[in-house]
């Protein structure tokens, strides 16, 4: 690390002493890096840990490791990366190669500590896969039994816990017997490994979340990776330089459970996504495809990587210093390009400075600039937005349009722990969004704009098919989140079929498209006045008269099961601040005997409906598909 | 071992530690031992460890991490590594 770093990680750990932690943590933030050294990232985790304290209202993740090696690297460097992800790391790391007993007591560590998260830390070699004195296996190998073993912790604890549970595959071995001919026969070790993987990811119960660490030893190098001496001296698993790559990508995969991946990339044209400048050279001229000799190859890879992020879900814009026209030119004109007008969400070409656009750019799109990734070939502007807005990732870009690809990819800054339908379409509902966004432009008053767009909602209690899509809405919602409860998919499948809640879930469609399943509300119902006790909703949705209608039917089904009235609660979060007077707006008496934000409603009093511009479709949740009786 | 080069090594692993405990106070003599510093535990051990090696630009073998507890012991292994 240059010396500059050194003195900037003394100012940093002073600042904390001193209680200015946010100053440190946004020095910290400028000098951690995924590839820098062990001891530069420990240097980090020891700043982390003297900052996290003393930062207020920083959600805490709580997650319990149960390993079959010595693992406090990993846990130390996760507090880093967890914390410049913006979570509080608690840790319980159980007792050396507990994992079994662990899981199966119900009265153990684990479960005692309440985790968010449970991650099954196992690897190739605790589980000492590479470690046979046999080449060639014949009949069950040692690695069938170790997966029956692993599948019934997983489910014992999935049981019995509802929050995340993570499990590792095993990395691969550079140290072969049989060498070569392990690549294709199914009975030596590596064969073995590669079976133990592909079946768990079969076995693995579909609410559990898979860990690639094969992956990040490929990615690592075996080489480097492996550390012999240091598993025989003290039982680590791999290398001290391997735990900082994989405890960055474990951030950013728990950040994802938690909410908190990014949504967008804004992009840069000229240099960025062709080779040349438009204003200048003409769309002809451009660097793009073979005929742009290598640079322009580099530059249609880019494009396709990106098209590829496109269609599972990540939306695209430009922002470009150019005439409109002129940049628009070569999606028409060039074969080459990859990418076309239709791909992004947002095209911005004009003088103005980038900032401003990134900020206009978001709002169009309805969502934060702290879900934007930036990248631009021009080190100026990537300082100018990087100064402006430091919640923006810019990505450093080489100079050589052929490493692009690579260091967009390394942020891992789009990770997620399930593709749902709505993933696929989500860049399209963003392009949607966008128009939506600026025909409101064009209307002269909101009721007409409002009825302009021909509304129907649905809605419906939850069934297993969008459960997945629930439970994505519920932990990624940050805005119209009333209560902060973010429940897992098992969880919530939980409370479907317990009669004391009404689990019940809201889409929405229009003249521009449909935006599918936006809203989530969850009652608690029981002998006492029933409580809302989660609801959040899509920001796609905001100001239309959404929450009216859900708010009009949850008031509907609560009366109908008997209930004179009803609660609301509101749990402030930094980012929830538009729905702190919500329940007020929809007519509560506030309840001022009770500590925290609540409403009190009278289901029997008539309710004066705001004008709602929105249709109810009637469903019947009577039947759904797999419920249809068949007779003749 | 030569005291010229004991009092140099002496010098580097004292910056070592400074710099993996970010604390600038800290004095590193011969005698120094994990008993001296509250946060040298067995995970701040292995990483000292490996920033003294590739400050020194040695290989310690399994038998010298086994032996190493202390920063006498540091230095007898980092004498027999460099200085043969």
């Amino acid at each position: 690390m240059q010396v500059d770093a050194q003195v900037v990680l003394r100012l940093a750990m002073t600042a904390a002493r001193e209680g200015r932690a946010e100053e440190a943590l946004s020095q910290l933030r400028s000098i951690a890096s995924p590839g820098a050294t062990f001891a530069q990232q420990n240097q980090c985790a020891r700043l982390a840990r003297a900052i996290a304290p003393r930062l207020e209202r920083l959600p805490t993740l709580r997650v319990a490791f149960l390993a079959g090696s010595t693992i406090d690297p990993l846990v130390d460097l996760l507090g880093l990366w967890l914390l410049l992800a913006g979570f509080r790391l608690e840790a319980y790391n159980a007792p050396f190669n507990s994992w079994r007993q662990q899981a199966l007591d119900p009265e153990s560590g684990l479960y005692a500590f309440r985790p968010d998260i449970v991650w099954f830390f196992l690897t190739a070699r605790d589980l000492r896969f590479h470690d046979s004195a046999v080449a060639v296996v014949d009949g069950e190998a040692e690695s069938s039994a170790h997966l029956r073993d692993l599948i019934g912790a997983v489910e014992q604890v999935s049981a019995r816990l509802h929050g995340h549970v993570f499990v590792n595959n095993a990395e691969a071995t550079s140290t072969r017997p049989l060498g070569n001919l392990e690549g294709r026969l199914l009975q030596t070790q590596a064969g073995q490994v590669s079976r133990y993987n592909a079946t768990l990811t079969q076995a693995l119960p579909p609410s559990c979340n898979l860990f690639d660490l094969a992956h990040q030893a490929a990615c690592f190098g075996l080489s480097r990776w492996e550390d012999a001496r240091l598993w025989f001296h003290s039982k680590h698993p791999f290398s001290l330089e391997a735990f900082g790559p994989v405890a960055f990508a474990a951030a950013r995969l728990l950040a994802a459970g938690a909410g908190r991946s990014r949504k967008c990339v804004v992009l840069d044209l000229d240099g960025t996504i062709w080779g040349g400048v438009v204003g200048d050279d003409g769309p002809a001229n451009l660097r793009l495809g073979a005929s742009g000799g290598a640079i322009g190859e580099a530059f249609v890879a880019f494009q396709t990587y990106l098209k590829a992020l496109s269609s599972r879900g990540v939306a695209l814009a430009v922002c470009s210093k150019n005439d409109d026209a002129l940049a628009r030119e070569p999606f028409g004109l060039r074969s080459e390009m990859v990418l076309t007008l239709d791909d992004f969400a947002v095209f911005t070409a004009n003088w103005g400075n980038k900032a401003d656009n990134i900020r206009s750019i978001a709002a169009t799109m309805n969502i934060g600039t702290d879900a934007i990734v930036f990248v631009d070939d021009n080190p100026a502007e990537r300082a100018l937005v990087r100064a402006e807005l430091p919640e923006v990732a810019v990505v450093d870009l080489p100079d050589d349009p052929s490493d692009f690809v690579a260091a967009l990819a390394a942020g891992a800054w789009f990770e997620t722990l399930a593709l749902s339908d709505e993933d696929r379409l989500r860049s399209r509902a963003y392009r949607n969004n966008a128009a939506r966004t600026l025909a409101m432009g064009d209307s002269s008053d909101i009721g007409t704009y409002l009825r302009g767009l021909d509304m129907h909602a649905t809605w419906g209690t939850a069934d297993s098919t969008r459960l997945p899509r629930m439970s994505q809405l519920l932990n990624k919602t940050n805005q119209f989140q009333l209560t902060e409860k973010r429940y897992s998919q098992a969880e919530l499948e939980t409370m479907a079929s317990d009669p004391r809640f009404w689990v019940s879930w809201f889409s929405l469609r229009d003249r521009f498209g449909d935006h599918g399943l936006i809203s989530v509300v969850i009652v608690r119902m029981g002998p006492e006045t029933p409580c809302i006790d989660a609801w959040a909703m899509s920001c796609r949705v905001f100001s239309r008269g959404m929450e009216d209608l859900v708010f009009a039917v949850l008031c509907r089904e609560i009366s109908r099961r008997g209930y004179a009235s009803l609660l609301g609660r509101y749990v402030p979060s930094p980012k929830n601040g538009v729905v702190s007077a919500l329940y007020e707006r929809l007519g509560g008496e506030p309840d001022r005997a009770s500590a925290d934000a609540r409403w009190h409603f009278d289901l029997g009093k008539p309710r004066q409906t705001a004008n709602i511009f929105i249709s109810e479709v009637p469903r019947d949740n009577a039947a759904t598909p797999a419920d249809t009786p068949t007779t003749n | 071992m030569n005291d010229v080069w004991k009092k140099n090594a002496l010098g580097k692993i004292e910056a070592i530690f400074r710099d993996h405990f970010l604390d600038d106070n800290l004095h590193i003599s011969e005698a120094t031992s994990p008993a001296d510093i509250d946060e040298w535990d067995s995970l701040a051990h292995i990483g000292l460890l490996a920033t003294v090696e590739t400050a020194f630009a040695v290989h310690f073998s399994a038998d010298d991490m086994a032996e190493i507890d202390s920063v006498s012991s540091l230095l007898a292994a980092l004498d027999r590594r460099v200085n043969g």
